[in-house]
Parts: C-alpha cells; structure tokens; sequence
C-alpha cells in the first residue's frame, strides 16, 4: 500500500516552493505577501506530513 | 468579470493534475479483482476514510453555494453543516454502521435486498444510479460554465479535461484510488479557501466588525428562529429542526451509498463505525471556510473598504460571491491555489459519484439481472466499462444542463422527492423487525407520491403549485423543509402499517441486518479514542459549544 501522506507532504512542499518564487505579487485588497506566508504554511504542512510517513516507516 | 492567470497559476494547476493521475498510476497494481476495484476490499485506513467521507460531499457547487447561501442567509447557512450534518454523522456512525458493515453487503441497494426483498433493491438501486450521473454532470456544467466565464476557457474543453482526468485515475485505482484523492482534495480545498476566510473577516474588522455592520439575523444561527418572518431563511424553529436536521440531513448521511461507501471501505468495523465520527470534526469546522467569507463578503460591502458584491435585477448576485472575493483578495500564485482547489472540489465531488454509480451498476443491476454467476474478471471488466459509461453519461448531463436549465432544476426536485423518504425505511427496516420488503417498496412510493403532492399544492418564490395553491412559503428553504416532512412521515406511516398487514421475515434471515439480531463486537478493552462511544459523545459536546457561541 502506497503511503498517502509522503504523496501530499511532497505535494504541499512544491506547492509551497512554487508560492515563494512569487511573494511579491498583490491584489487590490491583498493585506501583505500572502505568498509568502501561504507558501511557507504549505511547506511546513508538506514537512509534517513527509515527517509523519518516515517515522511510521521507521516503526515498520 | 474575468480573471487573468499567471504562469505560476498554470504551474499549481499543473502540478494538482500531475499527482492526482499520479496517484491512479501507482495504484493500478492493487487492483486484481471487481472487489479490489468496486469496494477496496474494505482495506483502506481510518484517516483516510475518515477525511474522504466528507471530501465527496465537499463538490464544486457546495463550496460556491455555501459561500453565496452565507452572504444571503447569513449564520443562519450553518445549520446546513452543524444542525444538518454532524448529528445524523453521528447516528450512521454509532448505530447504522454496524449493520452495513456488518451485514458484508457490498453496496446500500445490496443492504436492502438482503434486509427486504428484490424489488426494494431494485428501486433504491435504479434511482440512485440515475441521480448520481445526473449530479456528476449538473455539477460538470457548473464548473465548465463557471470556468468559461471567469477565465474565458473553452466551455467543453473544461467538461472533457476534467472529466478525462477524473476518468483515468478511476480507472487506474478504483475506489481507492478516487478516495485517495478526495484526501489530497480536502487538503487543497481547505489551503485553497482558508486564507480568503481568514483575510476577509480581518478586512471587515473580525467577527465583531461584522456583527456591527450587518443586521442581528445575519451572525446568529438560533437566536431569529423563533418565527419564520424574522430571519432571513423564512424558517421557523420546527421547519428547521424536523425538516433539515432531521429528515433531509439523515436522509443524505445515513442512506446514500456515495458516502457509506467511503464509510464501508474501512478497514475494520470499529474503523467503519468511527469514519462518520472523526469526519465530524472537520466537518464542523468547515463553515468557518465556506460560509464565514459569504457573510464578510456584506460586511465589505456596507463598509465600503474597496470590495461590493455585484448587483442583478436591483438585488444581490450571491453566485458572485466567492469568485469576486478571489478576485479582490488573491493575486497571482494564491489566485491558482484557490482556483485549484475549486477544480478539486469539483473533481472529488465527481469522482465520488462515478465510483458509487458504478459499484450499484455492477452489482445490484448487472450482476443481478444480466448476468448472475460471472466470472469475477468478468465483473472487474463491466465495473471498469460502467465508471466509462458513467462519465459518459455525466457528461451528456452536462451539456443537457447547457441546453435545458429548467429541466435539471425539475430534475434536482425529483431527486429529493426520492431521497427524503429513504431514511424512514432504513430507519424502520434496522430497528423495527416486523418491517416487511412489502412495506418498504410501497411505502417509498407513497413517501415520494406525497412530497410531489406537497409541491403541487403549495407556492415558495413562484415555485410548485402547479395542483392549487393551498398555502404559501415564505421561501422555497421552507418549502423544501416541508416537502422532506411530508415524505418521510407518509412514507413511516405507510411501511409501518403494510408491514403490520404483511409476513415478515424470520429472525434466521435477518441475522446481522437488524437490531437485536447483529452482533456488535465489544469494544471495552480499547482505549477510549477508539470507541466510537466516547467519540460520539465528544463530537456531541463540541456541536452544543460551537452552536452556543454562534447562537
């Protein structure tokens, strides 16, 4: 069985690379560089779950 | 209003694409049997049942539609998550799943056979199937003509991409595979909205700035419920209550296969039963995601910050809501995540119906009246023909939709005078052993006859009373509420009385379909988080404290 969370840790990590290569682009009510922050929550959220999947990795 | 996509816009949506085939491709060695493609031979693990439950209700139209039903029914649009949802999530969880589950039944058609007779089978059976292809492509129509309009894609290019991708990575991993999906989906989705929740209430001043700018039935859910000209839903209390918390809300949550079936895929009994459970929490918070950017949206526009939703016909066009606030609060980069979960929405939506429609195809029409005693490649083999058949068909909806809108709102109405009566015949056919297959066939018809009565003789906003007019609406919401009554007591009252008037079957044959009958494996030596018990009851707790603070 394939193990969903290294799928979506990678997914959300190249989603929040992808988002830092634009931090500084805006929209007219946009309060800051939303990219930034968006980006750097998706790649913590990626991290956790590739994290998730080596430890139970491990465990096996 | 058009949106104009940058090549980091492109690249996201890309790279959604790439995985979600990605995922079929590496799924495709699992798949060796109709069971392994249909069911995922009940191997998949609790989190990812759990969050798949709520993924394929959470389509395309859901998300835009609770953004706008925020913005023009305020708070009030909560209760279609935490009154119609959470509470009928917890009775499919602590008291239904022990029967599907354990009745092995491969399907809710199936379940039915084996508790009542052929007949009922059949109906539930050709109904569902019907509905499930016909919402894939209602909800395909909504997107391509969404998608046309606010990127000024190709109408068809947008059905048949979709629809194409959604088709291979079915075909490729089955039911898992579309599950696994709907988990990356739900991800996206929530990364997708979050922040536009997040920046719109802040632009509005917080839920306090709101509260200030809107009138008091726009943020509380309870408090205006006292009669129906005094919120904006023009509902009352009871409407409320027995019509979507009761009758419409178990109806979806505790009978339609596209979800029991995420539910049934679980690796266990204990995990089957706490999939509704654990899908409560998220569940509950979702609102905060979908709804609260609707209600901000008013908020914005009575502050006069730089955003005010557009106007049609001298009124709000709420349908605007969600893609207008996009436009004001994301730019580039954020604007293709969010456009992405959009398309994800729509996809695990869809991919929800083609896997429960093609589950019903193979066993509870094709095995059962074409051909019994196949070979089970061969079933694999029609399983794998009905998913291409089904988008097919779905994707003729579509362009039905686009040539005939009148006919699927006509359509949409008829679904639900099929779905309303359903739970009164699961609920008597699981807890009542003298309920009889007679019973439950005629009392479904009597359910559906009586929710077209309903319609016929009343008026909500021009719609029904096409018998007389015998009584008015102040909304169609209310309408409905009250057609889902209708039903569900005809159809209670008519299978109890045929039933008592019919032979039922012997405890023998209803050994593990109904209560007193099945056993329930004991759960007392697990810890308390894997009790679906103490679960209940904290999801429970929860529900009381989030509908008192937004009461």
């Amino acid at each position: 069985m394939i193990d969903l969370r290294l799928i979506i840790g990678v997914f959300f990590v190249i989603v929040g690379l992808l988002l830092l290569t634009v931090t500084g682009a805006r929209a007219p009510l946009t309060p800051g560089p939303v990219n930034l922050y968006m980006g750097a929550v998706a790649i913590a959220f990626g991290a956790v779950m590739c994290a998730l999947s080596l430890r139970s990795r491990r465990s096996k | 209003m058009q949106f104009h996509l940058a090549a980091i816009d492109y690249a996201l949506l890309g790279v959604y694409f790439v995985f979600v085939l990605g995922i079929g491709w590496l799924l495709r060695r699992r798949v060796r049997s109709s069971e392994d493609f249909l069911t995922s031979h009940h191997s998949v693990p609790l989190w990812i049942t759990s969050l798949a439950f709520i993924a394929a209700n959470l389509g395309a139209q859901e998300v835009m539609g609770m953004c706008a039903s925020g913005a023009k029914y305020g708070a009030m649009t909560f209760h279609f998550y935490w009154a119609g949802a959470i509470p009928a999530m917890i009775f499919v969880g602590v008291f239904m799943m022990p029967f599907y589950y354990g009745s092995r039944a491969r399907s809710v058609p199936e379940y039915l056979k084996l508790r009542f007779d052929e007949k009922t089978r059949a109906l539930n059976a050709v109904t569902f199937a019907v509905m499930t292809v016909f919402s894939s492509g209602i909800s395909m129509y909504a997107l391509g003509t969404l998608l046309e309009l606010v990127l000024g894609w190709n109408f068809s290019a947008c059905v048949l991409l979709s629809a194409g991708i959604v088709l291979v990575y079915t075909l490729l991993g089955g039911l898992t595979g579309a599950i696994y999906n709907e988990v990356l989906q739900f991800f996206l989705i929530v990364v997708g909205f979050a922040p536009l929740a997040v920046m719109a209430v802040s632009k509005a001043g917080g839920w306090e700035g709101m509260a200030a700018r809107l009138p008091p039935p726009m943020t509380h859910s309870w408090q205006y419920l006292g009669s129906a000209s005094s919120n904006p839903m023009g509902v009352e209390a009871f409407g409320l209550v027995a019509g979507l918390a009761f009758v419409l809300s178990f109806g979806y949550w505790c009978t339609d296969f596209l979800v029991v079936q995420r539910a049934m895929a679980a690796n266990s009994m204990s995990a089957a039963r706490r999939t509704p459970l654990i899908a409560a929490f998220p569940k509950m918070i979702m609102p905060l995601i979908v709804i609260v950017p609707g209600i901000a949206a008013i908020a914005l526009t009575n502050a006069g910050v730089g955003y005010s939703l557009p106007t049609k016909g001298g009124s709000y066009d709420y349908d605007q809501t969600l893609m207008t606030l996009m436009m004001q609060f994301y730019p580039s980069g954020l604007l293709g995540l969010g456009l992405t979960g959009l398309i994800a929405s729509f996809m695990s939506g869809m991919a929800g119906n083609v896997t429960a429609f093609n589950t019903v195809f193979t066993y509870d029409l094709y095995q059962s009246y074409v051909r019994p005693g196949a070979s089970d490649a061969h079933y694999l083999t029609v399983g794998r023909f009905a998913t291409v058949g089904g988008i097919a068909v779905s994707i003729g909806a579509a362009y039905f939709a686009a040539r005939y809108n009148n006919m699927l709102d006509v359509l949409q109405l008829v679904f639900s005078f099929v779905n309303a009566p359903l739970f009164a015949t699961f609920m008597l056919g699981m807890f009542w052993r003298r309920t009889t297959g007679h019973g439950a066939f005629t009392g479904l018809f009597s359910g559906t006859a009586a929710a077209a009565l309903v319609h016929g003789a009343t008026l909500a906003e021009g719609k029904g009373g096409w018998i007389t007019n015998a009584h008015t609406f102040p909304s169609v919401m209310a309408q409905n509420f009250y057609i889902a009554i209708a039903a569900w007591t005809t159809c209670f009252v008519v299978t109890a009385l045929v039933s008592l008037a019919t032979r039922p079957k012997s405890d023998e044959e209803m050994r593990g379909l109904v209560m007193g009958l099945t056993e329930i494996p004991t759960d007392a030596h697990e810890p308390w988080f894997r009790r679906p018990g103490p679960l209940a009851v904290i999801v429970g707790v929860a529900l009381v404290v989030i509908n008192v603070v937004f009461w």
